[in-house]
């Protein structure tokens, strides 16, 4: 369907009276070719700007024809007369109009929006298809219906230098309300059937051609049904590819139980790996390893403090006078010439160093140890 | 295409679930042997950086006749500076390096000099004999701060107890002199 938005006008003509009759035939406008014409959908290259340009309509457009229905219109349509329609009455609409805007005998629906503009939809093409015209009217209503109770502005007064539709020669028509959703009338044709059928077919196995159709060119009722059952087996065929199967619940159940075990035997194996993922446990420090260094500790401070003595001829008066000092290692004098070294182990048991008779277990260190075996 | 070509891929939740516990119990028969070649690696790591810092002193001090001076803890010392010339600091993750230096003495016998002879009653007794010289010398010893008991443990099983030793959280490394000699 052609939609054409063009200038508002501020001197449409106010619809006339219809006149049943026909018009003579001296439209260039074949009733043929229009019954032939698919709808504007397919043939209008999608919404455009039109500027409106002056025109006049050869012939005086006149009220030939009056149509209180679709059905009227569609009858209309369908006439042999090839200009028998120019201009339709279709009820009282106030801001619907039809008029012949582009003086080709064909028939446009005009409606004047808030804006004061023009929307045109083109019917000239349209009267052969009933349902395209009742669908074009649907459509049409709908919109009017949508703003029905709203005020409807004041169109604004026609400036010069905007082109404007001489609409002088043309006449309005009010259309009549045709409720949302009308129903198409159906009409069976058996060779549609049989080509729904091949383009599902073909749709299914995938071999739809993609030139099977053109979104484009696309404005008749077989055309519409071959697109619908092409969309109809390309969803199926989507469907069967990914159709996600729902499992069951006995189903689900089992496959929880077997995660839930697996999970349960997972923790169990880390709590408690076996000997075969069990590498070789990593060394410790034994009681014997850290009585031995708190031995070879007391050992070596023993050392700093003979140091000391060696140098100031004198034990020194605290463990801050040395200048090494080992952690956890204290100091007590017990004389001038002798003093005892005191540390302890992790479970609070004290070793001592006894400067006057260190212990045989000193002495073996003291042979073994690499600083000390060499010397005293 | 032909549909018949793509089979439904179907993943419910009941598979996902039987999947991460697989994975959960694949992971926990790994995680042993991981956390062991992570320590391994860990010990690797320790010796070769301590084996650096006693090369870097015996090298300062076959050229000095000393050992550097003893450093805090994670802190390099400046002769030793160049072995560790892309880090700051001595301080890692896991553990701390510390270069420490002792002193020992040893007690010698003066050295022999002509000693008079005794001519009668005048001799003085045995128990007067002559007094033990001191002497002192310095050793190094690279120190490791190390909450992780195994990791000292490795390190002394290593390095044997002849020269190192555990204390609390520290493992000490005495380093000997080149020739022998800890010091002098």
């Amino acid at each position: 369907m052609a939609r054409k938005r063009k200038k508002s006008k501020s001197d449409a003509r106010p619809a006339k009276g219809g006149k049943k009759g026909r018009a003579p035939g001296d439209s260039e406008h074949s009733k043929e070719d229009a019954a032939e014409a698919t709808p504007a959908v397919a043939k209008k290259k999608g919404r455009s700007k039109k500027t409106a340009t002056r025109k006049k309509s050869s012939a005086a457009a006149d009220v030939v024809a009056a149509a209180e229905s679709t059905e009227e219109l569609a009858a209309l349509g369908r006439s042999d007369t090839p200009d028998a329609v120019t201009i339709v009455d279709l009820g009282a609409v106030e801001d619907l109009e039809v008029i012949d805007l582009e003086a080709d005998q064909g028939l446009e629906v005009i409606r004047i929006d808030d804006e004061g503009d023009l929307e045109v939809f083109d019917l000239d093409e349209d009267l052969a298809a009933d349902d395209a015209v009742a669908a074009l009217l649907a459509e049409t209503m709908a919109f009017v219906e949508s703003e029905e109770g709203t005020a409807k502005p004041p169109v604004p007064p026609l400036r010069e230098e905007s082109p404007v539709v001489e609409a002088e020669e043309a006449q309005t028509i009010k259309a009549p309300r045709v409720p949302v959703g009308a129903e198409l009338p159906a009409e069976p044709n058996p060779d549609l059937a049989v080509a729904m059928s091949e383009m599902r077919h073909a749709g299914l196995t995938g071999d739809l051609d993609d030139d099977a159709f053109d979104l484009g060119e696309v404005s008749g009722v077989e055309d519409r049904d071959r697109l619908l059952a092409a969309a109809l087996a390309h969803a199926e065929m989507q469907e069967a590819i990914y159709r996600v199967p729902t499992s069951t619940g006995q189903t689900r159940r089992w496959k929880a139980t077997i995660a839930s075990l697996i999970f349960v035997l997972a923790l169990f194996v880390a709590a408690r790996p076996p000997g075969f993922v069990m590498p070789d446990p990593p060394a410790r420090v034994s009681g014997a390893d850290e009585l031995y260094g708190i031995r070879v500790t007391l050992l070596i401070q023993s050392q700093q403090i003979e140091a000391f003595r060696a140098r100031n001829l004198r034990l020194p008066n605290s463990m801050e006078e040395v200048a090494v000092q080992l952690p956890g290692v204290r100091l007590v004098r017990s004389s001038n010439r002798l003093y005892q070294l005191i540390a302890y182990t992790r479970r609070g048991e004290a070793v001592v160093y006894d400067s006057s008779t260190p212990g045989p277990e000193f002495e073996g260190i003291a042979r073994e140890w690499v600083t000390t075996r060499g010397g005293s | 295409m032909s549909p018949r070509a793509i089979g439904p891929v179907s993943v419910t939740t009941g598979d996902v679930l039987i999947a991460l516990a697989f994975l959960a119990f694949l992971g926990a028969l790994a995680y042993p042997t991981v956390r062991v070649r992570a320590f391994r690696s860990l010990v690797e790591d320790v010796s070769s950086e301590v084996e650096t810092m006693r090369s870097a002193a015996a090298g300062v001090f076959s050229r000095d006749g000393r050992w550097p001076d003893a450093g805090a803890p994670s802190a390099i010392p400046s002769e030793l500076a160049g072995a560790f010339s892309g880090d700051s600091t001595l301080a890692r993750d896991a553990y701390t390096l510390q270069w420490s230096r002792w002193e020992v003495v040893d007690y010698l016998p003066p050295p022999r000099a002509s000693t008079p002879t005794p001519t009668d009653a005048d001799a003085p007794p045995d128990s007067v004999g002559p007094r033990l010289v001191a002497v002192i010398r310095d050793v190094g010893a690279i120190v490791v701060h190390s909450g992780n008991d195994a990791l000292l443990a490795a390190l002394l099983a290593r390095h044997g107890p002849a020269v190192s030793f555990v204390r609390d959280t520290t493992w000490t490394l005495t380093v000997e002199a080149p020739g022998g000699t800890s010091g002098g």
